[in-house]
């Protein structure tokens, strides 16, 4: 076969002389070499490869090592000949695929510097590509310091549409089109323009007039040649659906009589309570989704599992914090590849996103598989004899709020008048603080009710109780076996309502 | 690239490969509710500015 090279020319990304390996060579390595030298990448021929990556069995799951590594190929070749932070890095001209076989997958970036947003943000100029036209500006949240700007071309633009566009195809079943609705995320600037599958209606709950609209338009049926007849697809940041849902149930509709096929929420932590709730409400799949701005795709909580999948074509490391060890299973911090031609104008190649996550090699299909543990920041950790053992997990403890009904949440949706229980989808009003200088030191936990624990003491001892159980068995936390040791005590204090200030915008 | 497509689908198998399984429409079904997010906030954003617009 032929060795894989180093993209030459200014676009990094010409065809080579060779570009196709021998006749002979396994699958994988054919797809691999023929995918990282060639061309122009067609985007429906892309999606059809990683349809059949997605299907079950060994071969697949090397088609999918085997695109990561052509499409990491294609990345690096972009990155450091068109974008001046990567061209200035002598690691990215150093990177070149495993000569001979496929590598391990784990290892396929291992050695390239690992970014922050802290790094991006504070030269956002150097890791612009010079090579394509800006076509929509977006931002990250802002949640866990200044928003990022995130620039996105013309020609990414192009390129992801019409690859979704190819992989929704199998929507159109017998000719008919699906209805969606959508209540947008407009808190990340302007989003990427990308097709829908069928009819796409768009609206909102954060005030009366779109509330009572979106409900109209979620309960109507339509007659529209080539559609369907009703709403099937739901989707929306978990907050508003939340309220949507609450809303229908307060007026005495029903949502399970919509007949959706299926539920999509992001945006936010969705409680195992929250997507409980919204799976019995409306009597269809609730996909969840994880994402971010930075990122063109992230990943799904699976339906047989229970954990999230990444996108096929997003490529996921978990790294233990403070070095760049791979964590093969437990708790990690997330880092992600965007790959070109999906991300082309700010190439983000190792970007640390700020979570933790907890990785388990379940077995259940070839993508990264973990559940998602909270913003680095906000987990509590101590340092026992020379090693970091992690305490307390914000989603975990958000996990156990949001399933209690003592607990204070926030009213997000305070204007909306029409929405008696105005609370749905709001964050507990909750914190958690360690006292290291206590003997043992102290996790102090402290959760705000709905009344005066003084009012109702024995219930507060209750859920102060189940609080504490659910900490204690939460997987990868050393809390447990630390307390038995003595070396740390836990303490769950119910406090009144007013105690507490109000919860950040992200777990 | 359909050279490539070919050799994956060879090697994969034609019957695995079809297109319009129930697998490729779930992984569709949840792809679509990203994209129906993200193309819908640009149309309500359009549709917002034409109602200030009439107002
Ligand atoms: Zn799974």
């Amino acid at each position: 076969m032929s060795a894989p090279q180093r993209g030459g020319g200014r676009s990094g990304l010409r065809p080579q002389l060779r570009p196709f390996p021998d006749d002979d060579a396994p699958m994988p390595l054919r797809v691999r070499d023929g995918l990282a030298h060639m061309g122009r990448v067609d985007p429906a021929g892309l999606a059809r490869l990683f349809t059949l990556s997605a299907l079950e069995g060994e071969l697949p799951a090397q088609l999918l090592d085997a695109l990561h590594a052509a499409l990491a190929h294609r990345t690096i070749a972009h990155a450091r000949a068109n974008v001046p932070w990567y061209r200035d890095h002598p690691e990215y001209s150093r990177w070149a695929l495993p000569e001979g076989g496929p590598g391990r997958a784990s290892e396929l970036l291992a050695g390239l510097p690992v970014l922050d947003r802290t790094l991006v943000a504070a030269a956002p100029a150097r890791f612009v590509a010079e090579d394509v036209a800006l076509g929509a500006l977006g931002h990250t949240s802002g949640s866990t310091g200044t928003p990022l700007p995130v620039r996105r071309s013309v020609e990414e633009a192009g390129f992801t549409s019409a690859y979704f566009a190819r992989l929704s195809e199998p929507l159109a079943r017998g000719g008919t089109r699906p209805i969606s609705l959508n209540l947008p995320n407009s808190y990340h600037g302007t989003p990427l323009r990308l097709p829908a599958p069928g009819l796409s209606l768009s609206s909102g709950v954060t005030d009366d007039l779109l509330l009572a609209e979106t409900a109209r338009a979620v309960t109507a049926r339509y007659d529209l040649p080539g559609y369907g007849t009703h709403v099937e697809y739901l989707s929306g940041l978990v907050n508003h659906v939340l309220l949507l849902t609450g809303h229908l149930l307060e007026q005495g509709a029903d949502p399970g009589a919509v007949g959706l096929r299926g539920l999509s929420v992001a945006g936010g932590t969705a409680a195992p309570h929250w997507r409980r709730f919204l799976r019995e409400a409306w009597g269809c799949p609730v996909t969840d989704r994880f994402t971010l701005t930075e990122i063109v795709g992230g990943a799904s909580r699976c339906g047989r599992c229970d954990l999230f999948h990444l996108d096929p074509h997003v490529f996921g490391e978990v790294l233990e914090p403070g070095s760049q060890a791979p964590v093969a299973e437990g708790p990690g911090r997330l880092v992600l590849t965007a790959f070109h031609p999906f991300v082309q104008m700010q190439p983000m190649i190792r970007y640390d996103t700020g979570d933790l996550v907890l990785r388990r090699e379940n077995g259940c299909g070839p993508a990264l598989a973990f559940e998602f543990l909270g913003k680095h920041g906000n987990a509590v950790a101590l340092e026992h004899r020379g090693r970091r053992r992690w305490l307390l997990f914000p989603a975990e403890l958000n996990a156990v709020l949001a399933g209690l009904p003592d607990v204070r949440a926030v009213e997000w949706a305070s204007n909306v008048r029409s929405v008696h229980d105005r609370t749905l989808g709001g964050l507990p009003y909750a914190r958690a603080l360690l006292d290291a200088q206590g003997r043992p030191p102290e996790l102090r936990v402290e959760v705000e009710l709905r009344y005066g624990p003084h009012f109702h003491p024995e219930r507060a001892e209750e859920v102060a109780a189940r609080i504490a159980a659910h900490l204690r068995g939460s997987p990868g936390s050393a809390l447990a076996e630390l307390e038995a040791e003595g070396a740390v005590r836990l303490r769950v204090a119910c406090v009144p309502p007013g105690s507490l200030p109000e919860p950040a915008l992200k777990l | 690239m359909h050279d490539l497509v070919a050799v994956a689908e060879r090697a994969i198998g034609e019957s695995k490969a079809q297109l319009d399984t129930d697998q490729s429409r779930a992984l569709a079904a949840q792809v679509t509710a990203e994209i129906v997010a993200e193309v819908s906030a640009e149309q309500s954003a359009k549709a917002l500015e034409q109602g200030l617009l009439r107002r």
